[in-house]
């Protein structure tokens, strides 16, 4: 709509607007094609009138009365012969029909009704406008439409709304009406309330389950999840599900640390999330060692215990370099709403500080739905980047040899085993202990037992660990970063070449690169290029030395090396 | 006819139900390739086989008249459980390798479209493959493809 103003300038280019700047007063100017009421109106609305201003002060009132008294006429406004203002016209569209109306009111009330669920303030608004819905078309019906419009568009005001929008303008389809409590949908709300339902006793029974592995665990948990089911009724057993579901994602992460790491890497961001949605709540965690279930039970502490997570945390923690330190507190900071330097980077690499901060940090949130979601992502977050258990071999059989006994008599010890990677004479991928034991004829705690050479003497060979594992544990930033583990030495080579080079030298990390998934030459993924480059140089037949495979290695490492992480 | 070197994409290797013929196991009866990466380019090849998608197949088979040089089996196809599980697939859940069949070249190079001297990795294809590929994604042409003068080993 046209201001009746000099300066301003109409931005919609099918609007049509003239103005001159040497407009002096209303009286100077003749009326065209206007209906005599409805200048009449705009004069009455204009608190300046008796000064003569041509530029009303309460434009908004003016252009709500002059639409709601007679919305669809028109002004132009002469100088003599000379158009000096006109009200704005989309001459080019035509009016919209009563179908493309409807629908288009359609659509506000729809925006309006959206809107409401989340923020109640609008629901009066929304009654307003289904109210105007209801009337028969007319100028009453205009009135609240226009009231409801203005109305939202105050209250949009108010909760600092992103956008531009009109008095006049309807719903266009590109106006988001943000609440301060913008991403709800992501809001654990289930899994808290069901944790909140959940009793001491309930996470104490839950604990013990998870002391007790496979089929009869498994057993366990089920009965007391139909159990507190049972106790809770019907109504609630989604929301119950939601939070037993979030206690049994943390005490299995916290298990499969040890036993299962390659199951904890891959659940390790919803076992952060879980575990945030624990501490929101407010249970209490002890981090201890073994047996300290059995402490828990004599004392009656209904605390979960969770034995690895805390240690293993901080051991990663400890294991960043300063720089990295600092990037994980300040993401950690963000998430918790603490200001910079409100952590002590080095505090924190204090035993158990890492996971107590986690807590403290929760704690002192403001108990709103956003922060909490923020700072709950946070620790989700930080557990999907973290690998926290050691990551040298002896440490990990250290640890591994410390639990073995206890696993062991809880029908663990196979988790153990898993972690030792066994090769066959002659073949690139490894094979579980169960068929190298097999194939040596031995049991598998023999197997475990054996030396180097009495492996060989099978035509075996193990290593302790798988590849990525020795990448990502010398180069824990890099986990879940889009980076490929590339075998500098090609797996394939084991195969076409046994007896060249031993599956530990294949797999070590000397021989290990990595390149995120996204380098390309030319167009060409990198890791491609490689590929291809050994395939051409070990073709089926051909014989070749050590030698020549590692000047072919240096050769690629040299025009490749720019490419991986960390370069070479 | 002009003649050029093609180089498929390699993103993989031979899978372990691949069978081999006897005496020396380079020889292939059963084709089966695992996958380490995602695949970019309709064609693909390892050792001294070549593969190819359902779409490429049945654009080949489409040209008139018929290309020589070429037959088509069955291929197993999967991808492996390390990087490509791990890294590859992590970004594509819901995509699949789809169906691909095992290009067996029977020609010889410069004689017929397709041709491959024996027991060589250089898959020479003649001006009427180029253009049918001119329709399928082929990563770095500029690399992959070049003029064949004759010779039968590339370097």
């Amino acid at each position: 709509m046209a201001e009746i103003k000099s300066s301003d300038q109409g931005d919609q280019p099918s609007r049509h607007q003239v103005e001159t700047p040497a407009l002096n007063s209303p009286e100077a100017q003749q009326v065209r094609n206007a209906k005599g009421e409805l200048v009449e109106s705009i004069k009455a609305a204009n608190p300046d009138r008796s000064d003569g201003s041509a530029t009303p002060k309460n434009r908004a009132g003016l252009y709500s009365q002059a639409l709601i008294e007679a919305q669809d006429r028109s002004i132009e406004l002469f100088d003599g012969d000379k158009v000096v203002a006109a009200r704005v016209m989309d001459v080019a569209k035509p009016a919209p029909t009563a179908k493309e109306t409807v629908e288009q009111q359609s659509k506000t009330i729809e925006e309006l009704s959206e809107i409401a669920k989340h923020n109640p303030v609008f629901q009066p608004i929304l009654g307003l406008r289904q109210h105007a819905e209801k009337l028969p078309p007319g100028e009453e019906k205009d009135k609240f439409i226009q009231l409801a419009k203005e109305q939202a568009t105050d209250t949009k005001a108010l909760f600092s709304q992103a956008g531009s929008q009109s008095e006049d303008q309807e719903s266009c389809g590109s106006h988001i009406y943000e609440t301060p409590l913008k991403g709800y949908a992501s809001y654990p709300d289930q899994e808290i309330e069901g944790v909140r339902r959940l009793t001491p006793e309930d996470l104490r029974k839950l604990a013990k389950a998870f002391e007790v592995a496979g089929p009869a665990g498994e057993a366990s948990i089920k009965e007391i999840s139909d159990e507190i089911l049972r106790r809770t009724g019907e109504a609630s057993r989604d929301t119950l599900l939601a939070g037993i579901k979030a206690v049994c994602t943390v005490l299995e992460y916290d298990r499969d640390l040890v036993f299962n790491p390659a199951e904890a890497r891959k659940k390790a961001a919803a076992a952060g999330e879980a575990l945030g949605v624990l501490f929101v709540v407010g249970v209490q965690f002890t981090a201890g060692g073994i047996g300290y279930a059995d402490r828990v039970r004599q004392s009656g502490d209904y605390s979960l215990p969770l034995k690895n997570i805390s240690e293993g945390l901080n051991r990663w923690y400890e294991r960043q370099s300063p720089a990295d330190q600092m990037a994980i507190v300040a993401e950690l900071g963000a998430g918790f709403g603490l200001a910079s330097g409100a952590v002590a980077v080095n505090k924190l690499r204090k035993k158990g500080a890492l996971i107590e901060f986690l807590k403290e940090g929760l704690d002192a949130l403001p108990r709103n739905p956003e922060a909490e979601r923020r700072a709950i992502q946070a620790v989700s977050k930080l557990f999907g980047r973290a690998e926290p258990i050691a990551d040298t071999g002896v440490v990990v059989a250290a640890k591994a040899t410390d639990v073995v006994k206890d696993a062991h008599d809880k029908g663990l010890g196979d988790h153990v085993m898993g972690m030792v990677k066994y090769f066959e004479y002659g073949k690139k991928k490894p094979i579980s202990a169960e068929q190298a034991a097999a194939k040596a004829g031995v049991t598998k705690s023999e197997l475990r037992q054996m030396t180097e050479e009495q492996l060989e003497a099978r035509g075996l060979e193990s290593i302790q660990k798988s590849y990525d594992r020795m990448f990502f544990g010398k180069y824990p930033q890099l986990k879940n970063a889009g980076v490929v583990v590339h075998h500098a030495l090609p797996q394939k080579l084991l195969e076409k070449h046994p007896g060249l080079f031993k599956a530990k030298e294949v797999n070590s990390i000397e021989y290990l690169r990595g390149i995120p998934v996204d380098a390309r030459k030319d167009g060409e993924w990198v890791h491609h290029i490689i590929t291809a480059r050994w395939e051409k140089f070990l073709p089926d037949g051909k014989n070749v030395s050590k030698q020549q495979i590692l000047n072919e290695l240096k050769a690629i490492d040299k025009e490749y090396g720019r490419f991986y992480v960390p370069p070479r | 006819m002009k003649f050029y070197f093609y180089e498929p994409q390699i993103c993989g290797d031979f899978g372990e139900n691949t069978v081999y013929a006897p005496p020396d196991k380079i020889d292939v009866l059963k084709f089966h390739y695992e996958f380490s990466s995602w695949p970019q380019d309709d064609m693909q090849w390892v050792g001294y086989c070549f593969m190819g998608t359902d779409q490429l197949k049945q654009a080949f088979e489409a040209v008139t008249p018929a290309l020589t040089g070429i037959e088509f089996g069955p291929v197993e196809v999967t991808g492996d459980d390390q990087e490509f599980e791990r890294v590859w697939r992590q970004g594509r859940p819901d995509s699949a390798l789809g169906k691909w069949h095992w290009f067996k070249i029977t020609g010889q190079p410069g004689v017929h479209d397709f041709g491959q001297a024996y027991r060589s990795m250089d898959l020479v294809v003649s001006e009427r493959v180029i253009e049918v590929l001119k329709n399928f994604t082929v990563i770095n042409p500029a690399r992959k493809i070049q003029e064949w003068t004759g010779e039968i080993a590339r370097k």
